[in-house]
């Protein structure tokens, strides 16, 4: 996905961003060194460490979503992440449920008695994915951490919650999750409060592993519909800890994250280290026809609404001869979006610096597509992929096509917009974000 | 030169119960590093050719060392005093140039904030915020 508007690096950034990344060179020593002198043995290189962030946007339902995700949505999560084999793994976006509730009465004239509850079906959701990747990738031992109170009750922040995952097999353990006071800045997502998984890594990292994000998640909806959610301080976790000067911090906002200047200005109070911004987008920006409809509530007939994956019955039903045809992407870097996700790396100290050996927006079209139609989609060969990180490619076909059964929708005509429009379909069915993924490397 | 270090070098000392002949204080010590640092800017030169090839055509021979000196003179200040924090700093001044527009006025507040004691996480810092000031200027 492309970002739109794209990104551009001025040459001053570039200039300082290069000598930024570049490791300076070793200060001459005033002492020479004896040639015969024994050498130090030099300390074991280190493994990396690769985390991935997605927002499942209102895991356990919501205004949008239903309370239980389908079967191959659950197929779908655990097996991206089965695919990109990370070690840690931070699901945002975990809601729980409202409402009024049947309870059990003991009466003799049998009446009904309901009571308004919370249940957490967002955490049943979790389990279930859960439950599904430790069957997919038995050797690897999945386990899922929660946030909790110190009566094991969940703990959330404007009903949603945080989760992380983790494999077990590698020598990674778990320690604790913390939660830790932050700014309240609804646009970047930060919602006051932080989750912060902390891990023992020895073949990682000598100290401990701090793996942040926020503890629930703002709604883009409900921010533009009544501004930013109101904080009641009743109601709302005590803080547990404080967040480590180095950490893995992942963030998911409401809108664009490189609206303003706020986005810089956090990545900079956080000690995130510098990378020069990627062209990639996480959040799939509405297609033509269904922007139209939103946006023009007298539409005598809304074919968007019909079939969002058959385009050109969009085009046929919608389209008259004054306005100028749509365009739709009929190639992978013609799909535009917008940056709402992030991972960050943050190093207060000037010693330890972790490289990042890779990081980068998973594309859910590309994992959507069959190997024949990214072939046509993507002449370019414009793959996604990098050295150190596995490749997405078709991970996730079996299960689009398992969306298109489920949906039992006629066919749409067969031409590659079509094709791309299902995955983007698809990939929206799944959550309205991307993942995204990181691997990196402490010295 | 890594023979100073901004720690007092005990090394000056008697041993214990003897009359300490010198003391250097890390301030005196950072001033000594300055100054060997402004006699010898080969370094600094070769950092600047090689990573401002263009600013540094456009400044001259001439106009490049004496800005190189006064980089070196103003990171000392700062408290930086190793030829890795400096050549880092002298990425700041090459970039920003004479800075008319006072736009980045407060690098200096990011550079001597005394809440943060190690002067080349002041430094990281400065270069972060900077970093990504031109980001959000450009994008």
């Amino acid at each position: 996905m492309q970002l739109e508007p794209p990104v551009t690096i001025s040459p001053t950034l570039a200039t300082l961003a290069a000598t930024e990344a570049e490791e300076p060179a070793q200060e001459q020593s005033a002492v020479t060194e004896c040639p015969h002198a024994k050498q130090a043995e030099q300390p074991k290189p280190k493994q990396p460490l690769r985390v991935m962030f997605w927002h499942l946007d209102e895991l356990g339902g919501g205004f949008h979503r239903s309370t239980d995700r389908p079967d191959w949505a659950i197929a779908a999560y655990a097996e991206l992440i089965r695919v990109l084999k990370p070690d840690i793994v931070v699901l945002a976006g975990l809601q729980r449920t409202r409402g009024a509730v049947p309870v059990p009465v003991d009466a003799k004239v049998p009446h009904l008695v309901m009571e308004e509850t919370a249940v957490d079906s967002g955490v049943t959701e979790a389990k279930r994915i859960l439950a599904r990747l430790q069957s997919l990738d038995g050797g690897a031992g999945w386990t899922a951490r929660f946030v909790t109170a110190s009566d094991g009750s969940h703990v959330y922040q404007f009903d949603s919650t945080t989760c992380v995952l983790h494999r077990t097999d590698g020598g990674i353990t778990f320690k604790r999750v913390e939660v830790v006071d932050s700014a309240f800045t609804p646009k970047l997502g930060l919602t006051g409060k932080l989750a912060q998984a902390i891990f023992d890594a020895p073949k990682q990292r000598d100290e401990p592993v701090h793996v942040v994000a926020p503890l629930g998640v703002i709604d883009e909806r409900r921010l533009v519909r009544d501004g930013p959610p109101a904080r009641d301080p009743d109601t709302e976790p005590e803080a547990t800890g404080e967040l480590a000067d180095t950490s893995i911090f992942a963030l998911s906002a409401p809108g664009d994250l490189r609206a303003g200047g706020a986005f810089g200005g956090f990545r900079a109070q956080v000690d995130a280290l510098y990378r020069l911004p990627s062209s990639e987008g996480s959040v799939l920006r509405d297609d033509h026809w269904k922007t139209v409809g939103e946006q023009h509530g007298a539409l005598l007939a809304n074919y968007a609404a019909v079939g969002l994956d058959d385009l050109l019955l969009q085009d046929e039903h919608m389209h008259w001869e004054a306005l100028t045809p749509p365009s739709h992407a009929r190639k992978l870097d013609e799909v535009r979006g917008r940056l709402a996700d992030a991972v960050l790396i943050c190093h207060g100290r000037t010693t330890g610096k972790p490289n990042i050996e890779g990081l980068r927006v998973v594309d859910l079209v590309r994992a959507a597509l069959t190997a024949k139609l990214l072939a046509e989609a993507d002449a370019d060969q414009q793959s996604s992929t990098d050295d150190s990180l596995p490749s997405e490619d078709g991970a996730l076909a079996d299960q689009q096509q398992a969306f298109r059964a489920d949906r039992q929708a006629p066919k749409p005509a067969d031409d590659l917009a079509n094709a791309l429009a299902a995955c983007r379909y698809f990939s929206h069915a799944l959550s309205g974000h991307w993942p995204v993924i990181t691997q990196i490397r402490w010295s | 030169m890594s023979v100073f270090t901004s720690a007092p070098l005990a090394a000056y000392h008697r041993p214990e119960g003897d009359t300490a002949l010198l003391s250097i204080r890390s301030s005196q010590l950072g001033i000594l590093a300055t100054d060997l640092h402004r006699r010898n800017p080969a370094p600094f030169l070769s950092h600047a050719r090689r990573h401002h090839p263009e600013r540094c055509a456009a400044l001259g021979e001439v106009e490049l060392l004496a800005v190189v000196d006064a980089a070196i003179v103003r990171g000392g200040g700062y408290g930086l005093t190793s030829q890795r924090d400096l050549c880092r700093f002298l990425d700041i001044v090459l970039v920003i140039g004479d800075d008319p527009q006072r736009e980045f006025d407060w690098l200096d507040e990011v550079l001597s904030n005394p809440a943060t004691t190690d002067p080349g996480l002041r430094l990281d810092r400065a270069r972060r915020r900077l970093l990504y000031a031109l980001e959000a200027g450009c994008s």
